[in-house]
């Protein structure tokens, strides 16, 4: 699944550890949602839509 | 060398830095228990109850680092704890499957190694099994 998390970081200016403590996960964790190596569970990707005051249809796109 | 251990430690996430400091005590008690116990093999004048009490000794420390590294399994993130479970399914595969051929072979008359030998390799094969596969799922998502 793809994703815009790292646009989104980077139009807020934090770096992958900042997001990693608002989003209470590892740096690693965010790396790999970014790099679309790890799709989130339904909890984390609406805290991930939450912090960004995104839906989750426009943050994460299928990839079919 | 200090800055690079510095930069390791703030690349761990807070959950497995705190089981790492949760399990340097349990770490440090089961090596001293184990000194102690193979101190006490070579003593003949120690009572039975005493014995085993040594023997047994450091599997309680053994427990005390499990229950940290479940504290860590309920704390860390949803990656981590999938890499976990994942290494530990892994490793207990191959151990499952090292036990039954170990078992048939000495069934079938084909080996001849002490319990004590297979109990052992075992252990380190879990060990060792767990920490490859830990690595190489931990390269897989970074």
């Amino acid at each position: 699944m793809n994703n815009r998390m790292r646009e989104l970081r980077e139009a807020q200016g934090w770096s992958q550890g900042e997001l990693a403590e608002r989003l209470e996960v590892s740096r690693q964790t965010v790396n790999a949602l970014e790099t679309g190596k790890y799709d989130p569970s339904l909890p984390l990707a609406f805290r991930i839509a939450r912090l960004f005051g995104q839906s989750i249809e426009t943050l994460f796109i299928p990839e079919d | 060398m200090t800055g690079l251990f510095a930069r390791y430690c703030q690349s761990l996430s807070p959950a497995l830095r705190r089981y790492y400091r949760a399990s340097l005590w349990p770490s440090l008690l089961f090596l001293g228990l184990a000194a102690l116990h193979e101190w006490a093999t070579h003593q003949a004048g120690l009572v039975l109850p005493l014995r085993i009490a040594i023997a047994l000794a450091p599997v309680l420390a053994m427990a005390w680092m499990f229950a940290a590294y479940l504290r860590f399994l309920r704390d860390c993130d949803e990656l981590e704890r999938r890499i976990e479970l994942g290494a530990l399914a892994w490793a207990a595969g191959i151990v499952l499957h090292a036990a039954m051929a170990a078992l048939f072979l000495l069934d079938a008359g084909l080996a001849d190694w002490s319990g004590r030998h297979v109990a052992a390799s075992l252990g380190l094969l879990l060990v060792v099994s767990y920490a490859l596969i830990r690595g190489w799922l931990h390269r897989r998502y970074a």
